[in-house]
């Protein structure tokens, strides 16, 4: 082969690749000359469901609105996440109904400390994320397509019914980015509000605020993965931004849903006290001081695998940094038999819920209230109390409870010696 | 044939710079080899990725240089430039690789092979070809030299300069290396070592010039040597070194920095707590482990065991695994680790932790090969705890086999558990992680005749030839606990003492499905996400549904096994 003929070639190869990557990325803006049209979503049984909050454009692409990378999404390409398809010009869902991962678990696992303790949850979860963190504990599936994965198809209705058959009181999109199967989310907390079945979502907060106000309106409670609190870091280690993950939480606190916070604090990464005091300042000053937060410790996993765990010092630091802000509930996690896993008292200091890892080992909450000086905990601490919230806020699909057995009591019982 | 220049060398002095080519290839190659490992984490993948792109270096400076030597004949200048190259390149190579990390940016991270394939060949290329060059140059002129009747013309004489300068290469290179496996890795850090090496090519070059008569030259290149070795003793090379490793550890605060025969053992401080990384990857963190996962990886085996008196642990033992079997009345813990320099490492920087480890009179420990020594113990051990990672490569793997399985089961007591860990996951188990996982599993039943798999992040494996471990429920791990004495806050069995949840997963998850699951359709261990780990859940509240959770499809698509053979490629799905 001449030298010409390779020259050629690799300029032909080039240009290929090229054109490809103009196709398949998502562009930034939508073409300013097409005229959006708002998708109206429908219902569709398991494998089938037309995306919400989306937009159509006349050249076939469209724009999905659900979180803020804002695909612009050619014919036949897949967003960012790999969950949602352009399919002649509609947005489908691809992963509705086709869960990668059921599984029943502790609700402290989320974590939830605030939130039903003691009881089980229902976790689900298809593939897809948002985002790219190179720590990911569930990159399994987080980062694969969902052809790359086994998975089994249970429509909304099939799996509430399961959850209730079962005396499951909770049900939890987790795991993956519950934003990428936002569609089948909404519709399963939906029917599970319906059967008075308690929600919760653990997410990244990488949403735009349309979609989660609407989803919000099925979710008890939220618990948000705050990952750090530079641009550089989400940019660098996520591949996201921050500024979204702060209006999330603003609007998650103003819709009055249960919201917890999680900081997974990397070393060297995420950990300087500057940055977390700055953090807890911010969260005092525009969520309040009562939403939970939990400083958790790395171990080095997916691509994060040179960096050392992180030492519970620089957790309690980080605690002690919260505390020294303001912050009334601070947690420290993955360290099974720290302090600061119970929950105290802010008011007088006392030990209300003692927990060993996943274990609640005693629960002296005396109707959401301190048995030592009446402080009230804010949190939901029971399933008769979810219920009344419901009843009292007036959201849609809010169900008695009735059917499903209260499973956690306060107690005094001591653990096993 | 043209003779232009410098005049030829001794006899002698060629093959004395033949020789030290040879020792100082040799020494190239290892220590780059190595340094790549510590930097990216490799095993045997990345090992042959680099010795090829070398071998390739060497192929293109062979032919280069072969016909440059057709044009200058016997003049020395080639050789003693391409040599000069070679010396300078080598320690800027090393330095190159350390620092890598960090300018491009791979703070914390691991990476797959493909950056291994570009960097090596773009940072080893001047060392290797110089390399390659060096023999082509070097037969050239062997061939030429005064008493040798013919040159490379002729195919008898060439074959044999050819054969000549080869064997003495060969011997600079068994030399070498037995040079420096022996006593330079004991004694010197990497880099120190190749400037040796890189010195010892200068002087080459200096001896050549000398003889050769070319002696300004060999002055020139003398006074270099001594600017080198006085800058080298005034402190440069230390800066070298630490500018190197704090490229190589970024953001980290290096407190020990060594190598063995076996590896690179490097300790970094973050407070009051020290981690300390084997090649690269995290291996012990004192004061405080992942306790989560050492107490279940200790506990479950020494729990199914009605009373544990000989305890072997192979590997992993410092740093939380001992001390959770000190909890026990054992009368003899076995502890091998095959790396000295770790354990050196770990007294160094003591904590209160490794302190009582290390000074429990119970406890020995032997740096010897764990599969060696269990071969040659006395036994009988009533508790085998293997604390190998993944095995991602050769030297792991060899401890992931039916051979070293039925070398345990003939050193275990009657009643006696082998124990191992394998990644699991809790959520999702992966086809390349589920594959390890099935071999595994699989191994273990050729050999013993009962296998329980307590699935969870971590897939805790127990190996007995007493069936009796099949029927323990959690319930009676909890009585041997309270018989044993154990302390309260010793053993966390998930759930099973929380008086909300019982009877918890716990239950559920050792009745034995995944038994049935793995013996039935090559199914492997994974609480969520399958037909088990809906029915594990279902069956923890009490409430299967009828006609159990909805079948599924388990083999999934088609990926290459060799995904998991390779360290950097855990997570490669993404984009």
């Amino acid at each position: 082969m001449s030298r010409r003929r390779v020259t050629v070639l690799l300029a032909a190869a080039t240009m290929a690749i090229a054109a490809g990557l103009f196709v398949a990325l998502p562009a930034e803006k939508p073409d300013a000359v097409s005229q959006p049209t708002p998708a109206e979503p429908t219902q569709a049984p398991a494998g089938e469901r037309e995306a919400m909050f989306y937009e159509k454009f006349p050249d076939g692409r469209v724009q999905c609105h659900i979180c803020p990378r804002t695909c612009v999404i050619m014919p036949g390409q897949r967003g960012f996440c790999r969950n949602r398809e352009n399919r002649d010009g509609t947005l489908y869902s691809v992963v509705y109904g086709k869960p990668c991962t059921l599984s029943i678990e502790p609700i402290e696992k989320a974590p939830f400390n605030h939130f039903l303790p003691g009881q089980m949850r229902l976790c689900v979860a298809t593939v897809g994320c948002n985002l790219t963190c190179k720590y990911c504990q569930n990159w399994q599936i987080s980062q694969k397509p969902l052809e790359e994965v086994r998975y089994q198809e249970i429509a909304p209705a099939d799996l509430v019914a399961q959850a209730k058959k079962s005396g499951i009181p909770i049900i939890c999109f987790t795991f993956s980015e519950p934003i990428t199967f936002y569609e089948y989310m909404y519709d399963t907390a939906k029917l599970a509000h319906e059967a008075g079945i308690k929600t919760a979502m653990v997410s990244n907060g990488y949403i735009n605020p349309e979609p989660l106000k609407k989803l919000l309106t099925v979710m008890d409670a939220v618990k948000i993965d705050l990952k750090g609190f530079t641009p550089e870091f989400y940019r660098d280690v996520t591949g996201g931004t921050l500024d979204p993950v702060l209006e999330t939480l603003k609007v998650v606190h103003q819709s009055g849903r249960h919201l917890e916070i999680v900081n997974l604090v990397v070393p060297t990464q995420n950990d300087d006290p500057a940055t977390i005091r700055k953090m807890c300042q911010w969260i005092k000053d525009n969520i309040g001081v009562e939403h939970a937060i939990h400083f958790t410790r790395f171990f080095p996993m997916y691509r994060m695998t040179r960096l050392p765990a992180t030492p519970v010092s620089t957790l309690e630091g980080a605690a002690k940094i919260a505390r020294e802000v303001g912050l009334q509930y601070v947690y420290i996690g993955n360290v099974p038999g720290h302090e600061y896993e119970s929950t105290f008292c802010p008011e007088c200091g006392k030990r209300l819920i003692y927990r060993v890892g996943l274990n609640v080992l005693e629960n002296k909450l005396q109707d959401g209230k301190c048995p030592y000086c009446g402080h009230k905990i804010p949190g939901v601490w029971s399933l008769d109390e979810a219920a009344a919230d419901k009843v009292s806020q007036g959201s849609e699909g809010s169900g008695s409870g009735a059917g499903v057995p209260p499973r956690v009591r306060a107690s005094t019982c001591r653990p096993w010696s | 044939m043209r003779e232009p220049g410098m005049p030829a060398a001794s006899k002698h002095s060629l093959r004395a710079a033949i020789v030290v080519t040879g020792l100082c290839g040799i020494t190239a190659q290892i220590l780059l080899v190595r340094e790549f490992l510590v930097t990216f984490d490799g095993n045997e993948l990345t090992i042959g990725v680099i010795l090829a792109n070398w071998l390739l270096g060497e192929a293109i400076g062979a032919v280069l240089a072969g016909r440059l030597g057709r044009r200058t004949g016997r003049s020395l200048w080639p050789y003693v430039a391409v040599q000069l190259v070679f010396a300078l390149s080598l320690p800027a190579a090393l330095f190159a690789v350390r620092v890598m990390r960090s300018a491009l940016g791979l703070t914390g991270e691991s990476v797959g092979l493909a950056p291994v394939f570009w960097s090596s060949i773009v940072l080893l290329l001047p060392v290797s070809m110089s390399h390659g060059a060096l023999f082509s140059l070097g037969v050239t002129i062997y061939s030429l030299l005064p008493g040798e009747k013919e040159g490379l013309g002729s195919d008898r004489s060439g074959a044999a300069a050819v054969g000549d300068v080869y064997l003495l290469e060969t011997a600079g290179t068994v030399a070498g290396g037995a040079l420096l496996s022996f006593l330079v890795l004991a004694l010197l850090d990497a880099l120190t070592s190749v400037i040796m090496a890189s010195l010892a090519a200068l002087m080459v070059c200096i001896v050549l010039c000398w003889s050769s008569r070319a002696r300004a030259l060999g002055a020139a290149l003398g006074c270099v040597l001594v600017l080198g070795l006085a800058a080298a003793l005034c402190g440069g090379g230390g800066w070298l070194y630490q500018a190197s490793v704090r490229g190589q550890w970024p953001h980290l605060d290096v407190v020990s920095y060594s190598n063995s025969v076996y590896g690179n053992i490097t300790v970094t401080r973050s407070g009051e707590q020290y981690s300390f990384f084997e090649n690269g990857a995290p291996v012990i963190t004192t004061p405080n482990p992942d306790i989560g996962f050492v107490e279940e990886f200790v506990h479950y085996p020494m729990l199914f065991h009605p009373a544990p008196r000989r305890v072997l642990v192979i590997s992993g033992g410092a740093g939380g695994v001992l001390s959770e079997v000190q909890k026990y009345p054992v009368r003899t813990l076995d502890y091998c680790e095959l790396d000295p320099a770790l354990i050196e490492a770990v007294r160094r920087f003591p904590t209160p932790l490794t302190e009582r480890e290390f000074s429990d009179p119970r406890t020995r420990i032997s740096n010897v090969d764990g599969r060696l020594f269990l071969s040659r113990a006395a036994g009988p051990y009533d508790v085998i705890l293997l604390g190998l990672p993944l095995p991602t490569d050769l030297q792991t793997g060899r401890f992931f086999t039916t051979d070293f399985f039925e070398i345990a089961k003939n050193k275990l007591a009657d009643g006696g558990i082998l124990a191992l860990s394998v990644p699991g996951s809790i959520t999702y188990l992966d086809e390349s992680l589920a594959a390890v996982n099935l071999s595994i599993l699989r191994g273990l039943r050729q050999t013993f005749p009962a296998v329980r798999v307590i699935a969870s992040y971590t897939n805790f494996y127990l190996a007995s030839k007493d069936r009796r471990i099949l029927e323990l429920g959690s319930e009676d791990l909890i009585k041997r606990m309270k018989e044993q004495g154990h302390p309260r806050r010793g053993l966390r069995v998930p759930f099973a003492n929380d008086p909300h949840r019982k009877p918890g997963p716990v239950r559920a998850r050792e009745t034995g499905h995944y038994d049935r699951e793995g013996a039935a359709d090559g199914h492997v261990p994974a609480p969520g996400g399958d037909r088990a780990g809906m029915e594990q859940g279902a069956d923890a509240q009490g409430a299967v549904p009828e006609g159990g959770p909805p079948a599924r499809r388990l083999e999934g698509g088609r990926r290459p096994a060799v995904r998991v053979l390779h360290p950097g490629f855990r997570g490669r799905g993404g984009p």
